[in-house]
């Protein structure tokens, strides 16, 4: 096992060094600078060569990737040109708010999705299953921005019941050590502002994770009725087991190994795709980050935060790959 | 000289009529397919459904100073905040969404299936070299590769539509190089090779339409993705800014100011979005089950 894990953390070193020299070079290729950025219409010629010889940008780019490199190796991702903070720190910021809204979304997708998948399957071909099968085709269909605006104006707008952007009602104090607002309040036996937290959660954790919801369900639908017709499932019956220790027993574990690598790849996807989702509801993470960025030419926070967002990618797929080998010896030996 | 060898083509040809009868009686990809035909039909029909132009303004003698009226006998999807009729511009966004979907996936598809049909033909240090280059590709979340694309290419339909085809193109490639390798070993494969066939010939004609099934059932899965992507670009501010050509994302981008007193504004061009991806969607689906049955 541990063979098999080390093999693919190699295999993802050459990868990420592609994506770090592919970022740059990105970044580099991209239209104006950060310098015209920064400056706006003070860019005269000769501003901008002092902001590039400051910034170290009219240097060979080779000579920018490997000094940039040899700082990434030390963990120091640069500094934001424009909010003038360390990369690190903003990431300290960004990073949980996103993390938390990922994890919130996959909870509420797998706390609906496996369910429903284990519902439909047992009710298969009636009109349970049809339902099911209706509402998670629209799931996948539907753009994440556009359920995020119906659920910020229905239950935001005309019903008052939940906040509409943000992750904390400004009023509130609350002692941040963690960045996860939630894991805060809680530490601060705060109630109020858990409660607010929570509040804060629901709408962006409920668009986010409506397409994975989705996704989960059909999955273990399928996987149910795959893992129904299994031979062993059937000896179970015929040893005089009931339905319910049966399910319970041999059909879910076993049909929820296809759901785990979902789940896994799923929450990948999540961390950074919640791009449109944090526009919706303005919630401080790294997607609204990165994108602000791009507008204003930040190469230090482009190169930093999506290097860091493919390496947690890469990451979380590696562990879904290692944690699948650990629950199916199968996989090591191929 | 070189000599035919015909099995696969008969028994492919015979296969392809298979999947069709089967798709033809799936019903959800028989939806599917006619919610598509509708769209593509009131896309190229645009002029003639719509009452008026889409980019005609009528600020003034419209609005009257308030945003933005409902539905009614004259608009039936109500006024935007320029007075134009939302109707007008629902029905000529088709057009857009349906171009970046068809050119995007040809774009994902001509570089995809040449990427991936030269790592499966070849094998050894071509594949390699072609994999870790697709491995590299697929590290980054499509969507942010699309974001990053065209913030280097600059805003425009052509841009968009290349950003979104270039991040199909390891998912084309990565699915083709795998159907390629199981072909590969075919007996078919292997007599046309020892029949010394030229290379071109046998990849394009013996191995190529045998391994594109799963590839052409991606594809279409793809244009649902591509509309959506399309969206989300526009929605952030990254679509077309030509008013005269309407895009669904652009326009829910510009209602989300207005949700609370005209929220009509974003329900039908996000419903658009719906019914068309549901569309490619369900005939993705079918066309999956028609080519592999036994996941129906």
């Amino acid at each position: 096992m541990l063979r098999f894990a080390l093999k693919r953390l190699l295999l993802a070193v050459p990868v990420l060094i592609g994506v770090s020299l592919l970022v740059f070079a990105w970044t580099r290729a991209l239209p104006g600078g950060p310098a015209q950025a920064l400056l706006g219409e003070r860019a005269t010629p000769a501003a901008v060569a002092a902001v590039e010889r400051n910034y170290g940008l009219d240097r060979p780019i080779l000579v920018q990737y490997g000094k940039y490199m040899s700082r990434v190796a030390t963990g120091d991702l640069g500094r934001s040109i424009t909010s003038r903070r360390a990369i690190t720190t903003e990431l300290k910021d960004r990073f949980p708010a996103t993390v938390e809204l990922a994890l919130s979304a996959m909870f509420f997708a797998v706390a609906a999705g496996i369910p429903l998948g284990v519902v439909a399957a047992k009710h298969a071909r009636k009109a349970i299953d049809h339902i099911s099968l209706v509402g998670s085709l629209l799931g996948i269909s539907m753009p994440v921005f556009f359920l995020a605006l119906i659920l910020k104006w229905a239950f935001a707008v005309k019903l008052g019941w939940l906040p509409s952007i943000g992750r904390l009602d400004v009023k509130l104090k609350l002692d941040r050590h963690t960045n996860f607002l939630v894991l805060d309040a809680i530490i601060g036996r705060n109630g109020t502002a858990l409660v607010d937290a929570l509040k804060h959660l629901v709408l962006p954790a409920v668009a986010l994770g409506t397409i994975p919801l989705a996704i989960i369900a059909r999955i273990t639908r399928t996987a149910v009725l795959e893992v129904m017709t299994e031979d062993f499932v059937r000896t179970a019956r015929a040893k005089g087991m009931s339905q319910r220790i049966v399910n319970r027993r041999h059909v879910l574990p076993n049909a929820l190994l296809p759901v785990t690598t979902v789940i896994g790849l799923q929450t990948g996807l999540l961390l950074s795709g919640a791009i449109l989702t944090e526009t919706v509801f303005a919630w401080g993470g790294m997607g609204t980050w990165i994108f602000d960025a791009v507008a204003k030419r930040d190469y230090a926070v482009l190169q930093g935060g999506i290097l860091f967002i493919v390496i947690v990618f890469v990451i979380v797929n590696l562990l879904v790959d290692i944690g699948y080998a650990l629950i199916d010896p199968r996989i090591r030996l191929r | 000289m070189t000599a035919p060898v015909p099995a696969p083509s008969v028994e492919s040809s015979g296969r392809r009529s298979d999947v069709l009868l089967r798709l033809r009686r799936n019903r959800g990809a028989m939806v599917g397919a006619a919610i598509i035909g509708l769209i593509v039909l009131a896309a190229i029909f645009a002029p003639l459904i719509v009452p008026e132009t889409p980019s005609k303004t009528a600020y003034l003698s419209r609005l009257d100073g308030r945003c933005c009226p409902g539905s009614s006998a004259a608009h039936w999807f109500g006024l935007d905040e320029l007075g134009r009729d939302v109707f007008s511009r629902v029905v000529f966004g088709a057009r857009v969404s349906l171009l970046v979907a068809v050119v995007s996936v040809a774009i994902g598809l001509a570089f995809g299936v040449a990427l991936g049909a030269a790592a499966g033909y070849f094998g050894g240090a071509v594949d390699s070299a072609i994999m870790r280059f697709i491995d590299i590709m697929l590290a980054f979340p499509s969507f942010l590769f699309a974001i990053g694309l065209v913030a280097l290419l600059g805003p425009g339909l052509w841009q968009i539509m290349i950003a979104i085809g270039v991040s199909n193109v390891p998912i084309f490639a990565r699915l083709l190089r795998g159907s390629m390798l199981g072909v590969r070993q075919t007996p078919y494969v292997a007599s046309a090779r020892v029949l010394g066939l030229p290379a071109r010939r046998v990849l394009l004609v013996h191995m190529l339409p045998n391994a594109i099934s799963p590839v052409i059932v991606a594809a279409t899965l793809a244009m649902a993705t591509a509309i959506i992507e399309t969206a989300g670009l526009g929605f952030l501010g990254l679509g077309t800014a030509d008013p005269a050509r309407p895009e669904w994302g652009v326009m829910l981008a510009n209602t989300t100011r207005y949700l609370q007193t005209a929220p009509h504004l974003a329900f039908f061009p996000g419903i658009a979005i719906v019914i068309t991806v549901l569309g490619f969607n369900l005939l993705g689906d079918g066309l999956r089950e028609a080519i592999d049955p036994k996941l129906s």
